[in-house]
């Protein structure tokens, strides 16, 4: 019997970047870049862990446009030429090593050798199919697979037209039904993002739990017992698992977590920028620099990009080991502390983004399995748990009323709602009005009106992502972002317009919008309504 | 919040951009071609491509850092941002619908969303028949001085903030004095006989309390426990606000934006008075 548990959850989630129209279309390297470093390499770990007999327990976010894009032909096509180039490249980068920098020669090898094992993975394990594996984890007890909002939607800015946010939960549910066979039970709200009675849509789908950032919990009405250390019960009936922070700030801090220690790979020295272009060649569309995910250096410390040295993976893992060892010692250490105020075995959660692990912390993925393993292995004290497993075992919880939060700067809004960006809102919100209106005014739509339904939902679910308001704050791919918000709401507003016959509804332009637009192929436009 | 207080306005926060929806929202706007841009690329290769012979692999140009990110970020969403990151100093073309964002909606009406205790952001939309209407009442003279006003009352507590807008201003951040109290907001005319005549009402918003409560939890119950006794279990304040979510149903045939809004699904749990759920 162990001393408490530890819920690891990891948010996997990318926005639906898919564009038919180009021959291949640079924001689309978002899912690649995910997939070689982050996705893959956990299936294999995971695999690992499950071949070893590892009794790991990981609950993970598989987000429908995700889902969605792990699905796609189209993107799998892509991503198998995108690997291809990746290998071609590697392998040219170990001649050119050999005749010209020496220093990067044995680097240069680790990456064809790493590039090789995930296209194994990917194209010979499971055949392009990589939610089969994560399907194979679910069915083995160790992954709790839950769903989030059907794209990201931020639900607290979304609550002026709460049909939108029960949309948003309604049509990510019953895509997670279609992909794993049963109904979610448990839910990411996007952002972490919570408004009091929220929750409602949550239940209403028959999801039992989800997570909170930390104030959620400790500033709830009345004061839950145990903190973050024990879930809670919300009005709404819906279980929130809270946010530890100790545990959080040991991987996410940029001065004392462990991605930013001296021989792990640093992120932002890349090949992509630093050799000839014509040398790179065809891993670089239209010849526009970039990431191309070969990078030499190693963090080194805090000096200039210029003066870093050379990567070396077998430090990488031995660092990946001793901090794995770490984070258990620290994880023991607060779990005993806890446990002595408790009548019940705490549970520390630790949510993190996905792509941390591997795409920004290149090790990350490495550090997961030493730290499953030791967890298994080398004490008693703590287990890693999913939260139904723990629910079965310890079900009551504290009522409590949890005031609005998100796991963004400051615990509220500011990040999606801030001079950058405030300026979708009015238009993000006259859209779900109007579609609330189309989904109630049409009763028995012909076959176009019915395609042009449910086609202006799925405008209106890619508008609200998320993801468009955040980059428009962190200013990464702004133009972009707002070309996004812009091309949906258009395309909303053309179907609105032409429903309700103030232009022609014409077939080729609907048509159109659902070749570009093709997410959630069996969408409703009624769960509007 | 004071009983009442005018704030005048310190700058204007334009919305939008500038013209009327246009007729087909198609994507004839195309900034470039795609063969014309690949087109431009494959010389821009050529006239910057090195001799086919060069020995060395020198770097070609200066390393590039990341885009700064804003220091209102904390350390997870600097790092989060790096999933979207395209370093790129290349300038982005792409094909994009021609579309403005409207100027209006043709529709009165105001809304509150919640930024964080301390903040709300107000935005509203004024229909050019109610400028009419005013000008045809007023002259053009009357209308001139008429100013459009913001109302922000605690309907819990009392007090009302009055902000007198600027011409053209389209949202407002508003400062709300204390965290979990309720807001709402009236837009109006404050006519040049200083009467205030109500255009739309908001949302009724709750901004979050922070710090931990004094009261500890009083009450444990399974996770699986019928919704109606996980709420009496906080007590009779929620069981009588059910929440007007599902019992408002939208009226379909009245024009957009005219229903009065109700406060949005957070509605539902909150108490009808200063309640004991949102001190």
């Amino acid at each position: 019997m162990p001393v408490g548990y530890w819920c690891p959850v990891l948010h996997a989630h990318l926005p639906y970047v898919r564009h038919p129209e180009y021959p291949e279309f640079l924001e689309e390297d978002w899912f690649f870049e995910a997939l070689t470093e982050t996705y893959v390499p956990l299936v294999d770990v995971l695999d690992g862990l499950l071949n070893d007999g590892v009794d790991y327990r990981l609950t993970m976010t598989l987000s429908p446009p995700l889902v969605s894009m792990m699905t796609d032909d189209l993107l799998l096509e892509r991503y198998q030429r995108y690997l291809e180039r990746l290998i071609t490249l590697s392998e040219k980068e170990v001649d050119r090593t050999a005749r010209e920098d020496h220093r990067f020669h044995d680097v240069a090898k680790f990456y064809v050798w790493e590039f090789n094992r995930i296209r194994s993975v990917f194209a010979d394990r499971y055949s392009s199919d990589i939610l089969r594996a994560f399907r194979k984890h679910r069915d083995a007890g160790k992954l709790e697979i839950i769903t989030c909002g059907a794209t990201h939607g931020f639900f607290p800015l979304m609550d002026t037209v709460p049909e939108a946010i029960r949309a948003q939960v309604q049509v990510a549910a019953n895509h997670y039904a279609k992909h794993f066979d049963r109904r979610p039970q448990g839910i990411w709200l996007p952002e972490c993002g919570y408004l009091p009675g929220q929750e409602r849509f949550v239940s209403e789908a028959g999801i039992k739990f989800s997570f909170l950032e930390s104030h959620g919990i400790t500033d709830a009405h009345p004061r839950p017992r145990y903190g973050v250390t024990a879930p809670i019960l919300s009005p709404g009936g819906v279980v929130f698992f809270g946010r530890d922070m100790e545990s959080s700030r040991q991987v996410w801090s940029a001065e004392a977590g462990y991605p930013g220690d001296y021989d792990y790979r640093e992120f932002y020295k890349d090949i992509g920028w630093e050799l000839p272009a014509e040398y790179l060649g065809d891993v670089l569309p239209d010849g526009i620099r970039k990431n191309v995910g070969i990078k030499y250096y190693r963090v080194t410390g805090k000096v200039s990009l210029g003066d870093k040295q050379p990567y070396v993976p077998e430090w990488a893992r031995g660092k990946a080991a001793q901090h794995a060892g770490h984070f258990l010692e620290g994880r023991i250490n607060q779990i005993r502390g806890a446990a002595a105020h408790m009548d019940q075995p705490p549970i520390v959660v630790s949510p993190y983004d996905a792509e941390l692990f591997g795409h920004w912390w290149f090790e990350g993925p490495m550090f997961l399995d030493y730290l499953f393993r030791k967890m298994h292995f080398d004490q008693e004290v703590v287990k890693p748990i999913t939260p139904p497993q723990f629910l079965e075992m310890y079900p009551d919880c504290d009522v409590v009323q949890p005031p609005m939060c998100t796991w963004g700067a400051k615990g509220f809004a500011e990040v999606w709602l801030n001079p950058s960006n405030d300026w979708i809102y009015p238009h993000l919100e006259m859209a779900a009005e109007r579609m609330v209106e189309l989904a109630r005014r049409f009763e028995g739509p012909n076959d176009l009106e019915r395609r042009a339904l449910n086609q202006a939902a799925r405008e209106l679910l890619l508008a609200q992502a998320s993801d468009w308001a955040f980059i428009m704050k962190t200013g990464t791919t702004v133009e972009y972002a707002k070309k996004r918000t812009r091309d949906h709401v258009a395309r909303f507003t053309y179907l609105y317009r032409a429903l309700k016959q103030e232009v022609m509804l014409e077939e080729p332009i609907v048509k159109d919008f659902e070749f570009r637009d093709n997410i959630f192929a069996d969408i409703d436009y009624r769960v509007y309504r | 919040m004071p009983r009442t207080k005018v704030l005048t306005a310190p700058r204007p926060r334009a919305l939008g951009t500038r013209a009327r929806l246009t007729p087909r929202t198609r994507k004839t706007a195309v900034k470039r071609r795609t063969e014309d841009r690949r087109t431009e690329t494959a010389e821009g290769r050529r006239t910057s491509a090195p001799p086919a012979a060069a020995k060395k692999m020198a770097p070609v140009q200066p390393i590039p850092t990341p885009p700064d990110a804003p220091s209102s970020l904390n350390e997870e969403e600097q790092i989060e941002s790096a999933k979207y990151l395209q370093p790129t100093t290349a300038a982005r073309v792409f094909e994009e619908e021609r579309f403005l964002f409207p100027e209006t909606y043709g529709v009165d009406r105001v809304r509150l969303l919640v930024k964080d205790p301390e903040w709300l952001f107000a935005y509203w939309d004024v229909s050019p028949q109610a400028v009419s209407t005013l000008r045809r009442e007023l002259g053009e003279r009357g209308l001139a001085l008429t100013r459009l006003t913001l109302r922000i009352t605690d309907p819990g507590h009392g007090g009302t903030s009055i902000i007198l807008l600027p011409y053209g201003a389209r949202a407002w951040y508003v400062h709300a004095d204390k965290a979990s109290r309720s807001y709402r907001a009236l837009l109006g005319w404050t006519l040049p006989s200083g009467v205030f005549r109500t255009l739309a009402e908001s949302n009724l918003v709750s901004t979050p309390r922070t710090g931990p409560s004094p009261d500890p939890a009083h009450r444990r119950l399974p996770f699986n426990a019928p919704l109606a006794e996980i709420r009496g279990a906080l007590g009779a304040d929620a069981e009588k606000n059910p929440g007007p979510w599902s019992t408002e149903p939208f009226d379909a045939d009245a024009p957009i934006g005219s229903r009065r809004r109700r406060g949005g699904a957070s509605d539902a749990f909150r108490p009808p008075s200063a309640g004991k759920l949102n001190r």
